[in-house]
């Protein structure tokens, strides 16, 4: 390749990165200030700098974060979402870190040990204090003082269980959850000699593919109001035990939805271990029990927390189940953040949410590095031998499979629901519908050339989006890769932060920035298109960059000193090797790109609403049937092409 | 100090035989080694006797008790990996405490036990235990890194603290599985002589597990030869080496002289295609054996000297190996190593001169043709 035509290459994927993705972040931090949308784009095109400044230095103010601390269902949103004990928790470990950090740069160096003892027992303290006062203020405090009491505004719940949810957080309950289900799993089929472990693994996959959104109308369907566990349990006089609109249902399906990360990243923990160091353990005479914590729980640790972490943005900015499933009196940050925007058109709040959500999902980030790296625990490394014998006792693995097959039900559960209610034709008061029809399916395939057909919207929105993304990526996997310019830096931090962005946050900042002109994009499938772009592009650059780094070098240089230029390297040596990487970051684009609702319900045209939010509205107007059938054309248009990818093994990484 | 017996012992890994009808006896306080190519069932007679693996038949004694129903942690062994298996998560500290703490840890009813969980996830030793790690790193004289992590350590230091982490808590038998395998050849020699040091002050019944015959030769007591899952032959280094009972074991060990042979008389033997020499072993009456003569027991004879057995041949190569000259010499179609000292008639030897070599008898082995 030319030196010129590089030059302008690049220059293209800066200008395309830095204007859908560096801009629109920049604006959104700003608009939580102004309170309005401040036209950057303007300012940037005329070079009108100071005049910039002078509007923010005119309009900037602190109010709306203020604002956060007065308005009860932005600060419920947001404890609501995370919980305070956790809160307090990773405040406690960011201030024993930041104390050791003083003392190293005051008074000396910090002695090892220090750094073990300081953040684990001030950690669980601060957790353990907030949860205990959170539980227990309401018979402290007496009755008459109660709503005026600061703790009200924390967990205000009369009863002590509701308390100790509001205290702990909905995303912090379905991590902790998620990881436990996913825990158990990963070691089971790691670890034991269970029959069917190979299929357990697969069928992981289920639960990856399903889009929330289906997830939620899953749920109603299989338990929800007149759904079909829920009128089995009514015929057998066992009332209902769900409601469809609760924050029960929501962490059910969220847990059962995201455990599969967990179980992603510890199997691979566990596949790596050294298996001599359980058995050094063994010989210098330690039962099971002791070395379960002391070795083996410490060595999993940082895959089980990476998992926990991909959990909990999961659930953190997952818009679709917790609009559908959460109940009304339970405000929570990310419909909060759409509420403002799309509801009353509050620029302010939306984006001060939104930038907060940002914040809380990099604080986490930061405090499971930190956690990591500092607490005394070790990355497993790639040189094991597999874990070493797996256990055949076979009541443990009974036991286990049991437990896999438990968990995996769940999600069974939930597509056989959908698809029983995606093909029933009358269904009245009886358990199961007394006549089937495949109606549903004929209408989705005579519709779908037609042209408001929401199949083929996602289609024209997503291929184009793909196809873009491929390009870009393999561009800034090669730069990655093989660049050793300081800006290679910027450019890795670029392709990871889309994907702790919670997609309501994104098209808040993207509104903000394309709202008028000169680039009038929002409301457009052009912005769709690009959105899906820099939201989808990191798959395909992590797994490209995954296979180039293993390619390493040499072979280029080898074509190279054969006399070959640089195109035909690349396109003769680079591309074919790289080529299962690419297509399995390819893959995860469409899948991911075909699933989402919060950056399309917010960004795109009616006219050209794709399956994904023409099903997600669907529910929202309660109309299970066709919600039902399109949802599964689309889950088996995600899991075709899942199940390729996790042959080509592109989805080790749990992204 | 305690005895450790293998009786009969048989281990099987689906249809292959691993370890077949292994009998062994280490005395107390005794260094002995298990010798032999990968994959011999050495690593597996080992780990029987840790308690890493079931035996399929078979007993393991320790101090004449049965084993076979006791968990590798209720054994008190201490054991020394090929790859040291460090807990990288842990400090140099933390690494050689972990038995004492585990030791604790058995014996503590169940509230004990929780406080001793925290204990050791907080890195808080008791002050006993931390004089008995400083006392163990003192013995391989690796004070002062007790705060490092694994991570920081070069490898012989890794080493050292594997070693300490299995010395610490007087385990009843000291188990290693080629510690010095992963080490270069310089620190091996001295490792090797550093470990045999420690054993022999602590007293600790040694299991050696190692490829490298020089490794056995030097620090062991007594060598037991594996093949195939099966001991070949036991006895002191030097009985190993000087009397070879087969032609594997002659062959294995050190560099040797091996020919085909038969009888040719009482007390001679006939090598195929070559001479008759005497020899004071036994012979088999008929048949075809082997015979074998180590290259530092052929002597070069001067003009008019005389051996009880000699043979004429032409230096074919002439290789200078410091202290001694490594001549290969071919008499009709057998080639003879010998290894001669440097001073003496060597010296002024070159390629193609014709020489003659004498034999004791008392050097020329008669060996038994094991498979």
């Amino acid at each position: 390749m030319s030196r010129p035509l590089r030059w302008l290459l690049s220059a293209l994927v800066a200008a395309f990165l830095l204007l859908f993705l560096g801009l629109p972040m920049l604006s959104v931090v700003l608009v939580g200030f102004t309170g309005e949308p401040v036209d950057l784009l303007g300012f940037l095109a005329r070079g009108d700098l100071s005049g910039l400044l002078a509007r923010l230095a005119d309009q900037a103010d602190w109010r709306y974060y203020a604002g956060f601390f007065e308005t009860r269902r932005y600060y419920r949103g947001f404890l609501n979402a995370v919980g305070a004990a956790p809160l307090a928790a990773v405040l406690a470990w960011g201030l024993a870190r930041g104390l050791l950090g003083a003392w190293g740069l005051l008074v000396g160096p910090v002695p090892p040990r220090w750094r073990r003892r300081a953040g684990l027992p001030l950690m669980s303290l601060a957790f353990g204090v907030v949860v205990l006062a959170g539980v227990s203020w309401r018979f402290l405090v007496p009755a008459e003082a109660q709503s005026a009491h600061w703790m009200y505004h924390l967990a205000p719940s009369r009863s002590w269980d509701g308390r100790l949810w509001q205290i702990l957080g909905f995303s912090t309950l379905v991590t902790l959850s998620g990881t436990f289900l996913g825990g158990i799993m990963a070691w089971s089929v790691a670890r034991t000699a269970m029959p069917a472990r190979h299929l357990v693994r697969w069928m992981c996959i289920l639960p990856l593919a399903l889009p929330p959104f289906l997830g939620a109308l899953a749920f109603r369907n299989l338990l929800g109001e007149g759904g079909i566990l829920t009128r089995f349990l009514e015929a057998l006089g066992l009332g209902t035990p769900f409601e469809g609109q609760s924050v029960l249902a929501a962490g059910i399906v969220q847990t059962f939805l995201f455990f599969p990360f967990v179980v992603l990243t510890t199997a691979a923990a566990l596949d790596r271990m050294d298996a001599s160091l359980s058995e050094a353990a063994r010989v210098t005479g330690a039962p099971p029990g002791f070395s379960l914590w002391t070795v083996h729980l410490p060595m999993l640790m940082p895959g089980l927390t990476a998992g926990a972490f991909l959990v909990f943005i999961r659930s953190f900015g997952d818009f679709a189940v917790l609009s559908l499933l959460m109940p009304i009196g339970r405000p929570i940050l990310v419909v909060e953040a759409y509420r403002d925007l799309a509801g009353s058109t509050d620029w302010g709040g939306a984006s001060m949410l939104s930038t907060l959500m940002v914040l809380t999902i990099l604080a986490v980030l930061a405090t499971q590095k930190s956690f990591v790296e500092g607490g005394g625990f070790e990355t497993v490394t790639g040189r094991g031998t597999g874990g070493g014998e797996l256990v055949r006792t076979p009541w443990i693995c009974r036991l286990c499979l049991a437990a896999c097959a438990a968990i995996l039900s769940v999600p069974v559960l939930f597509v056989a629901a959908t698809l029983l209610v995606s093909l029933s034709a009358r269904w009245g008061v009886e358990t199961l519908p007394t006549a089937y029809t495949l109606s549903r399916y004929e209408g989705i395939l005579s519709r779908l050339l037609k042209a408001d057909s929401p199949l083929l919207n996602s289609f024209a929105l997503v291929l184009p989006a793909l196809l873009l993304a491929v390009l870009l990526a393999l561009g800034i996997a090669w730069t990655l890769a093989r660049s050793h310019h300081w800006s290679r830096h910027l450019l890795d931090f670029a392709t990871v932060l889309p994907f702790v962005i919670p997609g309501v946050a994104f098209a808040v900042a993207l509104i903000g920035i394309f709202n008028g002109p000169p680039l009038a994009l929002h409301l457009t499938a052009t912005l769709v298109l690009c959105a899906y772009v820099v939201t989808r592009m990191p798959f395909a650059v992590r797994s490209t960059l995954a296979s180039l780094q293993q390619l390493g070098p040499s072979l280029e240089e080898g074509s190279r000193t054969l006399g070959a230029t640089g195109s035909l390297t690349l396109a003769r040596v680079t591309i074919p090797l790289i080529l299962p990487g690419l297509t399995a970051g390819a893959i995860m684009v469409f899948i991911s790109a075909m699933q989402d609702v919060a950056i399309t319900l917010m960004t795109c045209p009616p006219r050209w609403y794709p399956a994904s939010v023409f099903v997600f509205q669907r529910i929202q107007e309660g109309d299970v049937f066709d919600a039902s059938a399109y949802g599964m054309v689309l889950l088996g248009l995600i899991l075709v092409p899942y199940a390729l990818v996790w042959r080509l093994g592109g989805v080790r990484t749990g992204l | 100090m305690s005895r450790v017996g293998i009786r009969n012992l048989v281990k099987r890994f689906g249809s292959t035989l691993a370890v077949d009808q292994v009998s062994l006896e280490v005395g107390e306080g005794e260094f002995f080694s298990l010798l032999g190519a990968s994959g011999c069932g050495k690593t597996t007679t080992l780990r029987c006797v840790a308690g890493l693996e079931t035996p399929s038949g078979g007993e393991i004694l320790l101090d004449g008790q049965d084993v076979a129903r006791v968990p590798a942690w209720d054994r008190d062994c201490g054991m020394v990996f090929q790859n040291y298996a460090l807990f990288p998560h842990m400090t140099v500290a933390d690494n050689v405490a972990y038995g004492l703490l585990a030791r604790r840890y058995r014996r503590a009813g169940l509230l004990q036990r929780l406080g001793l969980l925290v204990r050791a996830v907080s890195a808080c030793l008791p002050s006993e235990d931390l004089d008995r790690v400083r006392e163990a790193l003192a013995t391989v004289e690796l004070e002062g890194l007790e705060e490092r992590r694994p991570g920081e350590l070069s490898g012989g230091q890794q080493q050292r603290v594997a070693l300490a982490r299995a010395l610490v808590t007087r385990p009843r038998v000291l188990l290693f599985d080629e510690p010095l395998g992963a080490l270069d050849a310089r620190l091996r020699v001295k490792m090797r002589q550093e470990i045999r040091r420690i054993q022999r002050r602590a007293g600790i019944t040694t299991l050696y597990v190692t490829h490298d015959q020089e490794e056995a030769l030097s620090v062991s007591d007594r060598i037991a030869v594996m093949n195939r899952g099966r001991v070949v032959q036991v006895g002191p280094p030097e009985e190993l080496y000087l009397r070879p009972r087969t032609r594997f074991l002659a062959d294995f060990i050190g560099l040797t002289n091996l020919f085909a042979a038969c009888p040719e008389g009482p007390g001679r033997v006939r090598l195929l295609e070559g001479p008759v020499l005497p020899t004071t072993h036994a012979i088999p009456a008929q048949g075809t054996f082997s015979v074998a003569v180590r290259p530092e027991s052929l002597r070069l004879l001067g003009a008019g000297e005389e051996a009880p057995g000699s043979f004429t041949g032409r230096v074919q190569l002439r290789m200078f190996m410091g202290g001694t000259i490594r001549l290969v010499v071919a008499s009709g179609p057998l080639e003879w190593t010998l290894a001669v000292p440097l001073a003496g008639c060597a010296e002024k030897l070159g390629t193609g001169d014709e020489v003659r070599v004498g034999v004791e008898p008392e050097d020329l082995l008669v060996l038994e043709d094991s498979q």
